[in-house]
């Protein structure tokens, strides 16, 4: 009987000595602290570079528009094309996805909306103010025709231009599945 | 990171964990409680049941999105004028459609090319639930014009709204389907519980698929065997090596399971062929379309079910080609005529077969699509009509209420979508109900169901 009481106590004292050194191991590795709003990266200088050059050009965001984002900024440009266009669109949408876990639905001024800020993150891919964007709220294509976007799901929408005869589902139509050829995000 | 946050963290996690482990279960748990008491308890079971009986549930999934705006017209003429008006290039002639006088009231007309289900409707065989859609709770235009209603997750996307609407359960990224459900429910009324009592004739789906209940798919040729067993220039050695192989006894627990269920498999090919064989194909002529042929065969199957054993059986079709973006006059109208004489020549073929009241097949689609057109077709949309039919069915009636079919009137979100005023769950659990769940088991099967008036709409006897 004694002897019973001596291993069930050895094995429950060695069963707390494992579990405390778990507990220990696991929080000493622990990695340290790094708050969010301390990791951006310091912005480099002119004669941090150590050469003549002139500085590369870097954008930063409007400190009065902190969702701004130039993502979208050679959407529609005149020296871009429509396979741009949809580059960038593609680019957008992915970069919604990332933020929201999934594409915006509706119709385009409802998908405009949503990619301006009108979601939970208010997360902002597409600038409200975007050139491309009409007093309607439809982001329209460089020929001034609202792209059609067409839901197949979640991740996955076809975005179609009407193309230069700003008619839909004629020849000239521009189609574009964003995440259909690439890796899903 | 400190410690004490990291800690919290996983107890969080834990607890979360714990969370999900309770409610993915729940739901199982009680569904096999539910089939336990239906087994062992008759006369007060939890079904509305007796024996004897024969029921099948008949899917019919119109893939794309059914544009019922032109399925089902307003006819009297200031209604006919206020849609004519609003549809533009997509309005039918008013000479052209079919008109129908529905016992409730109102004047209506099904597209020129459902003359099936005019036949139908007139015989009160068929009936229409109007304005039906994936809802969490009821929606107003005001709700969700401010944003404030709770709404189906990706409204308006092929793909998410078609497993909603088999789901019934809007709000949920799981994917099991609610005949899948009712059928884990009611499996064990089946005296052969070895054959799935979900059989489908387009395919792996989401609506048939149950926590225990899989699909078992058929072509519309009959049952799909395994190659090398069916065809006769194999050698018979080779055969018998095969099934040999099948019969060995296993200690490995998958290989045991894969032997196990391909050995099912053949047998329950075997025993449908045989039943099959001894049922002549229906004398009613069904259409030599992909539809008529899944109907055929799902009449043949109905008609031999109780004989393999069944007293409930679900089935599932479907039809493809709905999203009608483009040339939509001509190609819905191709549509419908293929749906309406396949809907025609199943009712005929149950009524040759003496299981008219025994088959209620039922219409789901992606959703509805816009009143407004977008060039020669439609877009997305969300409420949506849908058509009942058998024996069992109110037919000649429309149920729910019929929107007002004005681009931004009460009915619409803006662009001439619907919002539903009657939701998929309550249309599912009627079909529940007449398939013998119990009322008292029907919150189970449809969580969002008490957000509802009504969980009977009326329309099954």
């Amino acid at each position: 009987m004694h002897r019973r009481i001596l291993v069930s106590t050895t094995v429950l004292g060695l069963g707390v000595v494992v579990t405390l050194w778990t507990i220990h191991t696991w929080t000493r590795t622990a990695p340290t602290e790094t708050p969010l709003e301390r990791t951006a990266p310091p912005i480099r200088s002119a004669t941090s570079t150590g050469s003549d050059s002139p500085p590369p050009q870097v954008r930063v965001h409007e400190r009065d528009d902190p969702g701004r984002s130039p993502l979208a900024d050679p959407l529609g440009a005149t020296d871009g094309t429509i396979a741009g266009d949809m580059r960038v669109l593609e680019d957008v949408l992915s970069n919604y996805r990332l933020a929201l876990g999934a594409n915006p639905w509706g119709a385009n001024a409802e998908i405009v909306a949503q990619l301006s800020g009108s979601n939970r993150r208010a997360h902002a891919p597409l600038p409200a103010d975007h050139h491309a964007i009409d007093s309607e709220g439809r982001l329209l294509d460089r020929w001034g025709t609202p792209f059609f976007f067409h839901a197949l799901d979640a991740r996955t929408m076809e975005v179609r231009s009407a193309g230069p005869d700003r008619e839909l589902y004629t020849p000239d139509d521009v189609v574009h599945t964003p995440g259909a050829d690439r890796r899903p995000d | 990171m400190n410690t004490a946050t990291r800690n919290l963290s996983r107890r969080a996690f834990l607890k979360r964990g714990a969370c999900a482990a309770l409610g993915t279960t729940g739901l199982l748990s009680t569904l096999a409680q539910l089939r336990v008491l239906a087994a062992g308890v008759s006369g007060q079971s939890a079904f509305s049941v007796s024996s004897g009986d024969y029921k099948a549930l008949v899917c019919v999934f119109l893939y794309g999105g059914n544009d019922a705006n032109n399925l089902v017209v307003p006819y009297e003429q200031q209604a006919y004028d206020n849609y004519a008006r609003s549809r533009s290039i997509l309005a039918l002639p008013r000479s052209d459609v079919l008109p129908i006088s529905p016992l409730g009231g109102g004047s209506y007309a099904f597209h020129p090319a459902a003359t099936g289900l005019q036949t139908l409707f007139n015989e009160r065989r068929l009936a229409v639930l109007a304005n039906v859609g994936t809802l969490i709770a009821p929606v107003t235009r005001a709700d969700y014009r401010s944003g404030s209603a709770a709404l189906p997750a990706q409204l308006f996307s092929h793909s998410d709204q078609s497993v909603q609407w088999q789901m019934a359960l809007p709000d949920s990224s799981r994917k099991i389907g609610w005949g899948g459900r009712v059928a884990d429910l009611m499996a064990s009324l089946n005296e052969n519980e070895q054959i799935s009592m979900a059989v489908s004739l387009a395919g792996i789906n989401t609506w048939q698929a149950g926590n225990q209940t899989v699909v078992y798919p058929v072509s519309h040729d009959g049952v799909v065997g395994i190659d090398m067993l069916e065809r006769e220039w194999v050698d018979p050695v080779r055969k018998d090596a095969f099934t040999g192989l099948l019969e060995l006894e296993r200690r490995n627990l998958f290989e045991r399971s894969i032997a196990g269920s391909t050995s099912r498999t053949i047998e329950n090919n075997r025993l449908i062929a045989a039943a099959l064989d001894q049922t002549p194909p229906p004398n009613t002529p069904f259409p030599e379309t992909e539809l008529g042929r899944q109907l055929r065969m799902i009449a043949r199957l109905a008609r031999i079910g109780p004989t393999l054993g069944f007293r409930r059986q679900i089935f599932f079709a479907s039809m493809g080609g709905w999203d009608t973006h483009d040339g939509q006059i001509d190609a819905h109208s191709e549509l419908v005529g293929e749906l309406a004489a396949a809907f025609l020549a199943f009712n005929r073929a149950t009524v040759e077969y003496g299981i008219e009241d025994k088959a209620t097949v039922f219409t789901a689609s992606d959703f509805g699509r816009t009143f407004s057109t977008n060039g020669k077709g439609s877009d997305h949309g969300w409420g949506n009509h849908h058509l009942v039919m058998g024996g069992a069915v109110q037919g000649g009636r429309i149920f729910g209420r019929f929107p007002e079919l004005i681009v931004n009137g009460p009915d619409d979100t803006g662009q001439g979508r619907w919002i539903p005023t009657t939701s998929v769950d309550q249309y599912s659990a009627t079909l529940a109900r007449w398939f013998g769940v119990d009322a008292s088991n029907l919150p189970e099967l449809f969580p969002n169901l008490g957000n509802f008036a009504s969980s009977d709409l009326g329309f099954m006897s």
